[in-house]
């Protein structure tokens, strides 16, 4: 009698300590994605919006040739993200399969540091490495490669890709990591017992098996770039502009249903990802070990 | 075969060590460029070149220490409020039905573009007449943190067995009881965790707190803003001295998480 009151009670209890998490992230989180995307369709006023629907926001994308710097900033993203897939798979295996225990976890903790140092900072030290007088150009002259400074590592869209590389990188590793925990060493044994040789069982078993973590890193890693300014604006220069950049101006030229609209498509393409991710790669596997 | 497998486990050694050059070398060589006393972007020639000289001269700025605590404050607030909202989740989750729902609502903001969530949330805050302050750069940084501060928190509860709570409550603990002398030593790690998650993820935020801030800048946005401008070298001494806040940070939580795992070896 006395186990089953307790129990009522930690359950109220439980809902209680519910509410608050879930209020912060339902008002701040997800309240206001839906407003934008709805104010996306009013009228602009001259400091405001009016509820007045239409598509005018959409169309000044196309007509003004917005969605040129839209499809470049995707196209940047999307190949920052597939380079992080192609380093941080191997790294991710390699540290949860091959390395021994003890190394494993300091080289997990030396990928967690990034999280916690500066990214603006960690961004602007490249320009350090490939600036005109940079590490790079001094190490080619020093090695008798090169006699003047090359001048096209920094201030373009070569250097963007690298910071962003360096800046997400992280990113990529841990879901990998987690998904590839849950690939057991007899799964791998009994394929490489009947024979298969390494390279198809890798991709014939494992890749399949660690699906969720090579969606959910793909996300990060693809959302991420698409939500920082950065990298852009600091290794950039003046002549790469990114839809970031553009948000950024549209709304301090207060252009509040244009901002609202570009918006409203990088947030569709984030969701498509995510629903995809979801349903396809069964990304939600990932968190079962919380459970 | 053996001669094969030792050079593929080399070879991915070294790439594995190229990579993590590639992710820290830039800041370390920064941090020993910013001490080098001529305005040459140059490591110091010798030893006894080192010279703290542009880190003096950064603090004679007038903007610095305003912007140093605005993020201070930002960065407590959003630890003390980010622990308590993940707290809060791993008290209920183990009791919950609908647990894949709640986690996906909680790491949802995860996903959005960090310029997405700044943008939607400013003019929420415009529409409900709040004006940009430093608390506005708080609720945005703890919307930023929570994700992680939860997957933190749950993962140190997930090891919490109900058993021990059951235990407690039987002998005659109440909740609260039960929460300070069970759960809270049990999970403590995971909850500081969360807590370091909010300072230092806010304390190094950037464009959620460029949108939020208003006029009250914080030191990302400051730096930001030398970074963009001029080529001064102190510029360097503010960027090493930033890394080496965060590093000693990260650094004093080894050695309390080191001392958590050796303590709860003991006591098991």
């Amino acid at each position: 009698m006395k186990t089953k009151i307790g129990k009522s009670k930690g359950s109220s209890l439980s809902f209680l300590t519910l509410l608050p998490p879930v209020l912060f992230v339902i008002i701040l989180g997800v309240l206001p994605l839906i407003l934008i995307i709805i104010w996306s369709f009013f009228e602009p006023t001259e400091y405001w919006i009016k509820p007045h629907l239409t598509i005018a926001a959409y169309l000044k994308f196309i007509t003004l040739g917005r969605y040129i710097t839209f499809v470049k900033t995707l196209r940047v993203s999307i190949t920052v993200t597939f380079l992080a897939l192609i380093i941080g798979y191997p790294i991710a295996y390699f540290i949860r399969k091959v390395v021994r225990e003890k190394f494993r976890n300091i080289l997990l903790f030396i990928f967690i540091i990034p999280f916690f140092l500066s990214y603006i900072v960690r961004v602007f030290s490249l320009r350090l490495i490939l600036g005109r007088y940079g590490v790079i150009n001094n190490v080619l002259i020093w090695m008798g490669l090169i006699s003047v400074p090359i001048e096209g590592l920094l201030f373009n869209e070569f250097a963007v890709h690298i910071g962003l590389l360096s800046s997400y990188l992280p990113f990529m590793i841990f879901p990998i990591v987690l998904s590839i925990e849950r690939v057991g060493d007899s799964t791998i044994e009994a394929s490489q017992d009947l024979g298969a040789p390494f390279f198809q069982t890798l991709i014939r078993v494992i890749i399949p098996l660690t699906k969720p973590g090579i969606f959910a890193g793909c996300i990060f890693v693809f959302v991420s770039s698409l939500g920082t300014t950065v990298e852009w604006d600091l290794l950039g220069g003046v002549s790469e502009f990114s839809t970031q950049q553009m948000l950024e101006s549209l709304m301090m030229a207060l252009k509040f249903p244009s901002a609202f609209a570009i918006s409203t498509l990088i947030l569709a393409i984030t969701i498509c990802a995510l629903l995809l991710g979801f349903k396809y790669a069964k990304m939600g596997k990932l968190f079962e070990t919380l459970e | 075969m053996k001669a094969g497998t030792a050079l593929m486990k080399l070879c991915l050694w070294t790439f594995l060590i190229l990579t993590i050059l590639f992710i820290f070398l830039p800041s370390f060589y920064l941090l020993v460029i910013s001490f080098e006393p001529s305005k040459l972007e140059r490591i110091p020639r010798n030893f006894s070149e080192f010279s703290i000289k542009w880190y003096i001269r950064l603090f004679q700025r007038e903007r610095l220490p305003g912007a140093i605590k605005q993020s201070i404050m930002v960065g407590l607030l959003t630890a003390v409020i980010t622990s308590f909202l993940s707290l809060f989740s791993g008290l209920s989750y183990r009791k919950l039905r609908v647990k894949s729902y709640f986690l996906g609502l909680l790491i949802f903001p995860m996903f959005v573009p960090g310029i997405i969530a700044a943008l939607s949330l400013s003019v929420f805050f415009k529409l409900i007449n709040i004006r940009s302050s430093i608390y506005t750069v708080v609720f945005g940084h703890v919307l930023y943190a929570l994700p992680y501060a939860t997957i933190v928190t749950l993962v140190s509860f997930s090891g919490l067995k109900e058993g021990v709570i059951e235990a407690a409550r039987d002998l005659g603990a109440n909740g609260f009881r039960a929460f300070k002398d069970i759960i809270f030593p049990l999970t403590r790690g995971g909850i500081f965790g969360g807590a370091l998650f909010g300072f230092l993820l806010s304390l190094n935020e950037f464009i959620r707190a460029y949108f939020l801030s208003g006029w009250q800048e914080t030191l990302s946005i400051y730096m930001f803003g030398q970074m963009k401008g001029g080529a001064d070298p102190s510029i360097y001494a503010l960027a090493g001295f930033i890394l080496s806040i965060s590093i000693l940070l990260v650094l004093i939580a080894v050695v309390y998480f080191s001392f958590i795992r050796h303590s709860s070896h003991s006591m098991s």
